[in-house]
C-alpha cells in the first residue's frame, strides 16, 4: 500500500476520528440534529486540521519540545478564529447555528491529537494530507449521523421535509447518543467483517 | 553569553516568534472580514421580516436609559416600523439580555411585532429560549405584564421581558 492510500485509508476508516478513535464526541453529539450542521462543522475542522497541521510541520524543527503544546494551541487558535471570522462575514446562518461549537474547535481532540501524534513527525504533504483525510473522515461520520438524525427527527433531508412524521427521540440528547453508539457498532461491525474477509482471501 | 544558548531564551524567542506572526495574520484578517454595525443592522432586520423586504431609513437618536434597561439603537423602517436594540436588566446573577425588537403604531401605541435575540451580544444558550420571544408578538405597553416567564429560566426571561418594556415605552415616548 503507497503512503498516501495509506494516510487516506487511516483517515477515513481504519483511524476514523469520529467511530474508530471517538474523538471530537461534543460536536457530534450537539450537531448532528441536521446534516447541513455536520456539513459546516466538518468543513470548519478539516479547514483548520489542515492549516494546523501544515504550519506545524513546517516550524516542527524549531519548536522547542517544553513548549510545544502551548505553540500548537496557540496555531489552531488562531485558525479556529479565521474560520470563526470568515463565517460570519460570509455564511452568517451557518457561524449561528454552530454557536459555541465554533470557538470549541480549538480544544477538539482530534486537531491536537494529529498535531501532536502526525503534524510534528512528518513532511509537509503528508501533514497537510493526514489533515485533509482525517477532516473529511469526520466531516462524512457527522453528516451521515445528522442525516438519520434529522430524517427520524424531523423526516427532512438537508432542510427539505420529505415526510410528515417525527420521532422526537432523535432531536433529543439521548437520541444523539443512542445514534452514535448504532454508527460506532455498524461501523465496526463492517470493518471487522471486511478485515476477516481479505485474511481469509489471503489464506492467513 | 550562556544566557542566548540556553534552551530557555530558545523557548522565549519561538514562542515570541509564533504569538507575533499569529497575531499578524489575525490583525490583517479580522480587518478584511470584518462584519460593520449596519451590515449586523440588515441581518437583524431580515432575520424579523425575511431578506431584502425593508431596510434601514433613519437612525433615531437613542439615548435613553431607566432601571430595568437601556436602548442600544433605533432605527426607523422604510416600511414604517422601527428596530429598537434594547438591553434588559435584572437577567440571572445580574445579567443582561439585548433583543431585536421591531415595534409598529396601532392605534397610536407601540406594539410590538417580533423580537429576536441579538446574537453577537448575549450568551450563547440565551438562543434556546426561542419559547420566550414568540411570546413578545402583538404585545403593548399594557399586555407585555402579562407575558409569562419561561420554566427554568425565571431570572434570563425577565431581562428578556425588561428589555421588551423598555423599547415599548421609549417608542411610545417618541411619540410614535
Amino acid at each position: 500500500m503507497g503512503k498516501f492510500t495509506k494516510i487516506a485509508t487511516d483517515g477515513l476508516i481504519k483511524e476514523n476520528p469520529t467511530l474508530k478513535l471517538v474523538l471530537g464526541t461534543c460536536p457530534t453529539l450537539a450537531l448532528t440534529t441536521a446534516a447541513m450542521n455536520g456539513i459546516g462543522m466538518g468543513l470548519a475542522v478539516t479547514f483548520v486540521l489542515i492549516c494546523s497541521n501544515v504550519l506545524i510541520s513546517l516550524l516542527k524543527k524549531i519548536i522547542p519540545n517544553a513548549i510545544r503544546i502551548p505553540v500548537f494551541v496557540l496555531i489552531i487558535a488562531t485558525f479556529v478564529t479565521i474560520v470563526k471570522l470568515a463565517l460570519d462575514k460570509f455564511i452568517p446562518s451557518l457561524y449561528d447555528t454552530l454557536g459555541v461549537y465554533l470557538p470549541l474547535i480549538v480544544v477538539n481532540c482530534i486537531i491536537l491529537g494529529r498535531a501532536e501524534s502526525f503534524a510534528s513527525k512528518n513532511p509537509v504533504l503528508d501533514s497537510a494530507l493526514d489533515g485533509l483525510f482525517m477532516g473529511l473522515g469526520f466531516t462524512i461520520s457527522i453528516t451521515l449521523m445528522g442525516l438519520v438524525r434529522e430524517f427520524l427527527g424531523s423526516g427532512a433531508v438537508f432542510g427539505i421535509t420529505l415526510f410528515d412524521f417525527s420521532i422526537g427521540f432523535f432531536s433529543s440528547s439521548a437520541g444523539a447518543f443512542f445514534t452514535y453508539g448504532v454508527f460506532i457498532a455498524l461501523f465496526n461491525y463492517c470493518i471487522n467483517k471486511f478485515t476477516r474477509r481479505a485474511k481469509l482471501k489471503k489464506g492467513v | 553569553m550562556k544566557l542566548f544558548k540556553s534552551n530557555a531564551f530558545k523557548c522565549v524567542v519561538v514562542m515570541l516568534s509564533v504569538i507575533l506572526l499569529c497575531g499578524g495574520l489575525l490583525a490583517v484578517l479580522s480587518d478584511l472580514l470584518k462584519v460593520s454595525d449596519t451590515e449586523r443592522i440588515q441581518r437583524s432586520i431580515d432575520k424579523i421580516y425575511g431578506a431584502g423586504v425593508t431596510e434601514i431609513e433613519q437612525v433615531i437618536d437613542a439615548d435613553y436609559k431607566t432601571d430595568f434597561g437601556e436602548i442600544k439603537s433605533c432605527y426607523k423602517l422604510k416600511n414604517g416600523d422601527y428596530l429598537v436594540q434594547s438591553t434588559g436588566k435584572k437577567g440571572y446573577s445580574n445579567g443582561t439580555v439585548t433583543l431585536d425588537i421591531s415595534i409598529t403604531i396601532v392605534d397610536g401605541t407601540a406594539t410590538v411585532k417580533k423580537a429576536v435575540l441579538n446574537g453577537y451580544t448575549s450568551q450563547t444558550l440565551m438562543s434556546q429560549l426561542t419559547s420566550l420571544y414568540n411570546k413578545f408578538a402583538n404585545v403593548n405597553s399594557t399586555t407585555v405584564g402579562d407575558v409569562s416567564v419561561v420554566t427554568g429560566a425565571s431570572m434570563s426571561s425577565t431581562a428578556g421581558i425588561n428589555a421588551v418594556k423598555t423599547a415599548i415605552d421609549f417608542i411610545n415616548r417618541l411619540g410614535g
